[in-house]
């Protein structure tokens, strides 16, 4: 059968009326050109130029997302902080840390207005436990967004019945896997590469279902130290060893320690030997034999 | 008022907790005259050809694998009285019939239940998850409903010309009781109840005696008078024994199932809620297994309580073959007003997974977080109970991670390494805490970046000079 391209109004209003059309009309098939009638329904990023790149306009509200990192730590929280404020602030359900790999930081959570009270941090013990209670979260439709962590390999049918279970639950299930995981298929609706730069973070689009991938984007990472370019421009001299003598700069290391410390009203010019951690004698420092 | 029956035929195999899939044959056995028969047999049994009726010796001699268990009429009677606290859930009025049946008044409650077609779907769903074999009919009076039932006669019309109708057609062999008076109705020619009850009354009385009468005036006028309710027990403790030893835990989910959903049906007509329960599993040598099943919070549907069962089962591995399992509700509360908010069924959902989490993966495997006011990072924070934490703020920066254990850094031309070269990018942030409990920090903690990109938290202890890392800022 001779198709025709379907390239204006005309063809569309014949379309609809021709079994191409109905089938077109499909939630599943997209066509390049509609991109620009998508609805913008995502949950704003925070990050301008990301959310240009990502055809809901932000994250999307449900679906299994893939973030490559090649190791943790290298601003990915950072980058998911404002959907988590917004989040735990609109949604009453959940948000699950599946297996994170280290302790999720309460004041740092806090800090970026995280309401704790949705958090639920679910220790496993195996990579089978990890997917069984993501799945499970997911299934129970009362999680907003469920973060997991995988460092073995995830099968394509299991990356399908993730994405299946995010989209029945209306749960957005971010899934943090290593970099090389880029060059085996996967469901997912979304998948971004995660690499650092000065800025902060470089994202580039891997996978973007109903779009194409676009250039890498600079994420500047905002309220962590560091991140800011500005800021970036003098490192510190490093504080010489403690016992050593007192250089000029570890002078003025010792002046910027005076202004910033709170707990101790003032402190000597030069440290004076303090109990170390762990040595619980009391009364071996003078302050402490004061109080008792 | 329309009186529902529901007859349990097979009661005496079913008090014991074997799946109806079972392939062991289990013969449940009655001894009359010195003689042991089979009263009834489960499903492998029958197909290995034996029957109701036949003597012992008989069915021993078609399987050499046959399982032999007496008739417990007390353990039927605890079981058909827990089946009484169920069926509370279609009626107020729930009468005993010994040995295998229950009238319940359902005239009453057919609105509630949308009429006779909404009954019969709700009936057959919990009948279902009960899983005994059953057969029921409505009938005018409760006796004539349990004829009716017992005879196999499944009426479901609440017209009185209907009811009237099919009782009129029943045999006469349904009045088991009397066997000489049917004998000699049988003389004259009798043979339906119908015929029986167009006799004059006084002649029957006559002949027959009073207990007779009083026994056809109980087929035709409601006299509830007569019936004893039944009034649910205040405490819920069931327990089901096997016939067959039971080795594997998915031949225990049937007697689970069916412990659950009576609980369930408890807690409904009790008006109670239930945090905790728990299973025990009896053995033959050893003392019994004890799996506590505990939820974050009260609630009384069988099908949560199922999984939670399954998943706390599927945890603990059976030591020995089981030889009973029964269930017992610790911690009831009533049901609170409100706790069944239509608005805040988010709210019993949510804690639904966490009981999954927590039952699958261990207690205390789903915590929450909380911020604690204290300055040492590691008791900066706390986990809690999901749900529960507290609201402090925070102003300092601070890194999304924090190492369970500070990491040692080692030294290298008088500057720390943690396998790249690093820069301090601010600091130095003074923390001197914790000297009032002996558990004393004296630190300066930095922020560095290492040159792949990386930010650590790093701090040097004040008095030693080490260097440790203790977060990243992820």
């Amino acid at each position: 059968m001779a198709m025709q391209p379907a390239c204006t109004d005309e063809h569309d209003a014949q379309d609809a009326h021709t079994h191409i059309g109905a089938l077109l009309r499909h939630p599943a098939i997209w066509r390049a050109r509609d991109r620009q009638d998508r609805p913008a329904d995502g949950h704003p990023s925070g990050h301008p130029l990301l959310d240009a790149q990502l055809p809901a306009r932000g994250w999307p509200r449900s679906g299994l997302v893939e973030l490559l990192i090649n190791r943790p730590g290298i601003g990915e929280l950072q980058l998911l902080m404002p959907l988590l404020a917004r989040l735990s602030a609109e949604d009453a359900r959940w948000i699950a840390w599946i297996h994170p790999p280290f302790t999720p930081y309460a004041p740092a959570l806090a800090h970026q207005r995280v309401q704790l009270e949705k958090l639920l941090w679910v220790r496993t013990r195996d990579d089978r436990e990890t997917l069984w209670a993501t799945h499970q979260s997911l299934d129970s439709g009362s999680c907003s967004l469920v973060l997991g962590w995988s460092d073995k390999d995830i099968l394509a049918s299991e990356s399908r019945r993730l994405q299946v279970s995010a989209s029945d639950g209306d749960t957005l299930c971010i899934l943090f896997r290593p970099l090389a995981a880029g060059r085996q298929a996967s469901s997912a609706a979304l998948r971004l590469a995660l690499r650092t730069c000065p800025e902060g973070l470089r994202v580039e689009t891997l996978k973007c279902r109903g779009s194409w991938p676009a250039q890498p984007v600079a994420v500047t990472l905002p309220d962590a130290p560091g991140f800011q370019p500005e800021r970036v421009t003098p490192p510190l001299p490093f504080p010489l060893p403690v016992r050593g003598n007192t250089s000029g700069a570890q002078q003025e290391l010792f002046a910027r320690a005076r202004e910033k410390t709170r707990h101790v009203p003032s402190l000597p010019e030069t440290p004076t030997p303090l109990p170390v951690a762990g040595n619980p004698s009391p009364g071996s420092s003078p302050r402490s034999r004061a109080f008792l | 008022m329309v009186w529902l029956c529901i007859d349990f035929p097979d009661l005496a195999l079913e008090t014991y907790g074997d799946a109806p899939g079972s392939r062991t044959p289990i013969v449940v056995i009655r001894r009359e005259q010195s003689r042991a028969w089979v009263h009834r047999c489960n499903p492998a049994a029958v197909q290995r050809g034996i029957r109701a009726g036949m003597t012992v010796a008989t069915a021993q001699s078609l399987s050499h694998d046959l399982v032999l268990k007496d008739r417990q009429p007390e353990a039927e009677q605890k079981t058909l009285a827990r089946l009484a606290a169920w069926a509370g859930m279609f009626s107020s009025h729930v009468a005993i019939q010994a040995p295998t049946a229950l009238v319940l008044e359902i005239g009453s409650s057919l609105k509630l239940f949308g009429g006779l077609d909404g009954l019969k779907a709700r009936l057959n769903r919990e009948l279902a998850a009960l899983g005994y074999s059953t057969r029921y009919s409505l009938g005018q009076t409760p006796l004539a409903a349990r004829h009716l039932a017992q005879s196999g006669v499944h009426c479901w019309r609440q017209e009185s010309r209907v009811l009237q109708a099919s009782l009129a057609a029943l045999p006469l062999e349904c009045l088991q009781g009397f066997p000489a008076a049917v004998r000699g109705l049988h003389g004259v020619g009798l043979r339906t109840i119908g015929e029986l009850l167009d006799l004059p009354m006084s002649s029957l009385g006559k002949r027959w005696g009073r207990d007779f009468l009083e026994c056809l005036a109980d087929l035709v006028q409601e006299r509830p008078a007569r019936l004893c309710f039944h009034e649910p027990p205040p405490q819920f403790h069931a327990e089901v024994e096997f016939a067959a030893e039971v080795t594997s835990q998915q031949m225990l989910l049937f007697p689970l199932r069916r412990l659950v959903t009576e609980l369930s049906a408890w807690l409904q007509v009790r008006h109670l809620q239930c945090q905790r329960f728990t299973l025990r599993l009896f053995h033959r040598l050893q003392g019994a297994t004890v799996i506590p099943v505990q939820l974050s919070a009260p609630g009384h549907r069988g099908d949560i309580f199922l999984s939670l069962a399954r998943l706390k089962l599927e945890q603990s591995r059976l030591q020995a073959p089981a030889l009973a399992i029964d269930l017992q509700a610790d911690e009831l509360t009533g049901l609170a007003a409100g706790s069944q908010d239509l608005f805040q069924r988010t709210g019993t959902r949510r804690h639904d997974l966490v009981d999954q989490l927590n039952a699958r993966l261990g207690n205390n495997a789903a915590t929450g977080i909380e911020v604690v006011s204290e300055h040492r990072p590691e008791r900066a924070w706390r986990p809690v109970t999901p749900g529960r934490a507290g609201k402090v703020a925070c102003e300092q920066v601070r890194p999304a991670w924090l190492l369970p254990e500070p990491q040692p850094l080692a030294l290298r031309n008088g500057q720390p390494w943690s396998g790249a070269p690093m820069e301090l990018l601010d600091g130095p942030e003074r923390i001197e805490a914790g000297w009032w409990n002996h558990q004393p920090v004296h630190r300066d903690y930095y922020v560095a970046r290492r040159n792949d990109g990386m930010r650590l938290w790093l701090y040097r202890e004040i008095p030693t000079g080490d260097w440790y890392c203790h977060g990243y800022f992820g």
